[in-house]
């Protein structure tokens, strides 16, 4: 069984809609690690020590939040700023986070339809979240598919239900290593996995 | 002459109600007030109350000596007096055994007395007076220095070897005096059953203490009855001064002993509050019946023996503490306060020269004499004080400054040479997590602090610290504030920290200054000195806004929402700091101005907090954006169409 760290960057918690319906009953799961960094570290003084052993301690990480300004919340990126360490992340010597698996579960306010050639958007989600894929790459991680919750704004509760319901089924499948490397890589979004849309 | 005890009664509370006020507006105990009151009122001066009466209230208010050995007993907290066992036994057995041998030496061979008079005279003039010394305490704010302390180990043995006193008076005593006034039971018994039935008698009080005073005044709490409660305390030290006085011990050590034991009771502050009234009433009426019988043309016959002999035994009194002051370490300049504190003589002489009166060993000439000099060095102990504070101490304190110097001339070398950036001044609670912060980033720090016992121990811990006034220009001078960059003040005082920036401001306009301050008043003091707000640190606002920020946290605001909160209202508290001190000359104007500009201000902060920490939920899709947009075009629309 694998266990996962979510790092959930998200700086007003009770304004939000779709994580507020996300995570609750995570936290339970004795596989999952749940980290709110933005609760934890409120006045951005990341404990380095602390992020590299939570992280060595996990097989799967998430980085988790609500997509602000085509990219993750300004801590996220403090994060990883002082966390991922040259010679520990990457680097010749820097082997600690190699071949652990890792994606991003997100949030848009716009819709999926959005998001191509053309569209209010103009790309794909993937090319917004490259930095992340990138950031794995360089730490010879696995980067997955991302899990992807659109349309926040509109959203309705049995929408919302039905995501957290996908939601902790893919961590569950993950966690209990129901699909291989392989079959997860050919995904377009993780959501599928677990039953939700392509 | 008044007739009756309603007579009486009337003189005496009159005597303290028109006195004491007096005296005390004068800035003198009250101590003095009954008993310059009792004087007059007395067979001297007017009259109105007899010799024989005097006595007799004499006799009777003695109980408030035993009420306040009772209290007394209730302070004294084992673990306490156990952490000051040095102070207390070395400092303060040394001062009355050495005063007493002193005074007993010089009244046989200058004076040619007899051994008991001359040993009670040395007994009587070794103590100190508590109720001075501990109200002189508190108005000068000595009570934290190190002499404070020091003093009240010194009062507290007193205190204590009152007891054994009183029992060795009568041992000494002259003829004619009985031990027991009345039958005794224990007369026909053996010593050693006698000393059985005394340590039987002590244990069973401290077992009584232990499992029989507590269920009782439970019982008697439940009752919910004030006086009942008041009674109850009032028997148990009735009690516990009968049971001695059985016993043929003094009633003081029965009080003083029951105090001990209900010191850790839960109901110590009730039965502290219920006695209190009785002591101190008590006690006035003992010291009014002492001035009563004090003999003022005695006084006006001799005043210069009498004057010379007060003045004497202070000095030799002092000169003991001095001594004993230096033999413990202690500082110079704390050594002199404290040996002028307690260099007059206090309210127990007057208690031992009575007893000693009853057991006839002082007649009443010698006993004019010692009360005399009792009163006037009471009452010139507050004058004493102000001028070992205004004329001696800053004198010797220089010497010692010179001495130091010399001492430390290496260690100041060595600060100017190393060319120290920073100058602390002060190394308080506040200060020394700054010292510490910046040698752990090696930025040399010069610190200067006036408190030579912290000097002292700051310097054992390795820290290099400099004693003295910082304001003072030749220290500031030595410790490099020509060549330094920056001075950190803070000072506990904000005089001191006024007079400091003042300095530093005029004589080295090249240092930048961080300020350490109190309230709003003294930071608009130090606003107008020319140092910006930036560098002005008001000392608890930090801290109280942190914990609002936990508060919120705590009730489920988001914690990054909180610390943005407490980051705005910190901004937002400097923009009232600089509004308001433009107003706060003016008094009107300035509570005025604080109620308009924190009005003002909440009104700022809401809309603020609102704009400022809704941005994580403003709309971020694309079709809102333009819903937005579209709507905003047709209000202006519609406004151009009205």
């Amino acid at each position: 069984m694998k266990n996962i760290l979510i790092v959930f960057a998200h700086p007003a918690i009770s304004e939000s809609n779709i994580h507020k319906a996300l995570l609750p009953g995570l936290a339970e799961k004795e596989y999952i690690t749940l980290h709110k960094i933005y609760d934890h570290y409120p006045d951005f003084l990341i404990d380095e020590e602390r992020e590299m052993m939570l992280l060595e301690a996990h097989d799967i990480i998430i980085w988790q939040f609500p997509v602000f300004w085509f990219s993750g919340p300004a801590l996220l990126k403090q994060w990883m700023d002082v966390v991922l360490r040259f010679n520990w992340a990457y680097g010749p010597k820097g082997d600690a986070l190699k071949n652990k698996w890792v994606f991003n579960a997100i949030s848009t306010g716009d819709a999926k339809e959005t998001f191509c050639k053309g569209g209010d958007n103009d790309c794909s989600i993937h090319d917004y979240i490259k930095p992340f894929s990138q950031s794995a790459k360089l730490c010879k991680m696995n980067y997955l598919p991302p899990f992807w919750i659109d349309n926040s704004y509109k959203i309705t509760e049995e929408g919302l239900a039905k995501s957290r319901i996908i939601y902790h089924k893919l961590l569950e499948g993950l966690a209990n290593e129901q699909w291989s490397l392989e079959e997860i890589k050919k995904c377009n979004l993780l959501n599928q996995l677990a039953g939700g849309e392509k | 002459m008044t007739e009756g005890f309603w007579g009486l009664t009337i003189l005496f509370l009159g005597v303290a109600v028109i006195f004491v006020p007096i005296f005390r507006m004068l800035g003198m105990s009250s101590i003095i007030g009954y008993l310059i009151g009792g004087i007059i009122i007395g067979p001297y001066v007017l009259k109105l109350v007899g010799v024989s009466e005097g006595e007799e209230m004499l006799h009777f208010s003695e109980f408030g000596v035993v009420m306040m050995l009772f209290i007394i007993g209730l302070e004294l907290d084992p673990t306490r007096l156990w952490k000051m066992r040095v102070p207390i036994l070395g400092l303060g057995g040394l001062q009355v055994l050495i005063t007493t041998i002193v005074i007993w030496l010089i009244s046989t061979f200058s004076f040619g007395l007899s051994f008991p008079v001359a040993m009670s005279i040395g007994m009587i003039f070794a103590l100190s007076s508590t109720a001075i010394v501990l109200q002189l305490l508190s108005e000068t704010g000595l009570k934290n220095t190190f002499a404070g302390q020091s003093s009240f180990s010194v009062l507290l043995f007193q205190d204590i070897a009152v007891i054994p006193m009183l029992a060795i008076l009568p041992l000494m005593g002259g003829s004619g005096y009985e031990l027991t006034e009345q039958p005794n039971m224990l007369d026909k018994l053996p010593v050693y059953m006698y000393t059985f039935v005394v340590i039987g008698v002590v244990a069973a009080i401290v077992l009584a203490g232990k499992y029989l005073f507590t269920p009782f005044l439970r019982m008697v709490a439940k009752a919910q009855l004030r006086e009942i409660f008041v009674a109850s305390s009032l028997l148990i030290v009735v009690g516990m001064s009968v049971l001695m006085t059985m016993i043929n011990l003094s009633p003081a050590l029965g009080a003083f002993l029951a105090g001990v034991v209900l010191a850790n009771n839960e109901y110590k502050h009730e039965l502290e509050s219920n006695i209190e009234p009785f002591k101190g009433l008590l006690l006035g009426v003992f010291f009014i019946s002492v001035g009563a019988s004090i003999n003022i043309y005695f006084f006006l016959k001799e005043p210069l023996m009498i004057l010379s002999i007060t003045a004497g035994v202070m000095m030799l009194k002092a000169i003991i503490l001095l001594a004993l002051g230096k033999a413990f370490k202690m500082d110079l300049d704390q050594n002199i306060i404290y040996a002028f504190l307690l260099s007059q003589m206090g309210e127990f002489g007057f208690v031992l020269v009575a007893f000693a009166i009853k057991v006839n060993i002082l007649t009443d000439h010698i006993s004019n004499i010692v009360m005399t000099v009792i009163a006037i060095s009471m009452a010139v102990t507050p004058f004493v004080i102000i001028l070992t504070q205004k004329v001696i101490l800053p004198r010797i304190g220089v010497k010692e400054k010179v001495k130091r110097s010399k001492k430390q001339a290496l260690h100041e070398d060595e600060a100017i040479e190393s060319g120290n950036e920073v100058i602390l001044a002060g190394f308080g609670r506040f200060g020394s997590p700054i010292g510490r912060f910046l040698r752990l980033h090696n930025i040399g720090c010069t610190i200067l602090d006036h408190d030579s016992e912290r000097v002292k121990v700051l310097r054992e811990m390795g820290f290099k610290v400099f004693y003295g006034d910082a304001s003072r220009i030749d220290l500031l001078i030595s410790a490099g504030a020509e060549k330094a960059k920056l001075l950190i003040v803070s000072l506990n005082s904000t005089e001191s920290t006024h007079k400091l920036v003042k300095v530093a401001k005029k004589h080295f306009p090249h240092l930048d200054i961080l300020v350490r301050t109190e309230d709003h008043y003294d930071t608009f003091d130090i606003l107008e000195e020319g140092v910006p707000l930036s560098r002005i640190f008001r000392e608890t606002l930090d801290a109280s806004i942190k914990m609002s920020e936990k508060a919120l946290t705590l009730l489920g605001v988001d914690p990054y929402g909180a610390h943005r909160a407490a980051l705005i209202f910190r901004k937002q508290e400097d923009k009232l700091m600089r509004e308001l001190a433009q107003h706060r000359h003016n008094k009107k104007d300035y509570i005025l101005a604080v109620r308009e500009k924190i009005e003002d201000m909440e009104e700022i902060m809401k809309s603020d907090l609102k704009h400022k920490l809704r941005s994580f939920s403003e709309p971020w899709s694309s079709e809102l954006i333009k819903k937005v947009l579209e709507e905003q075009v047709e209000e202006q629309d519609n406004k151009s169409e009205t």
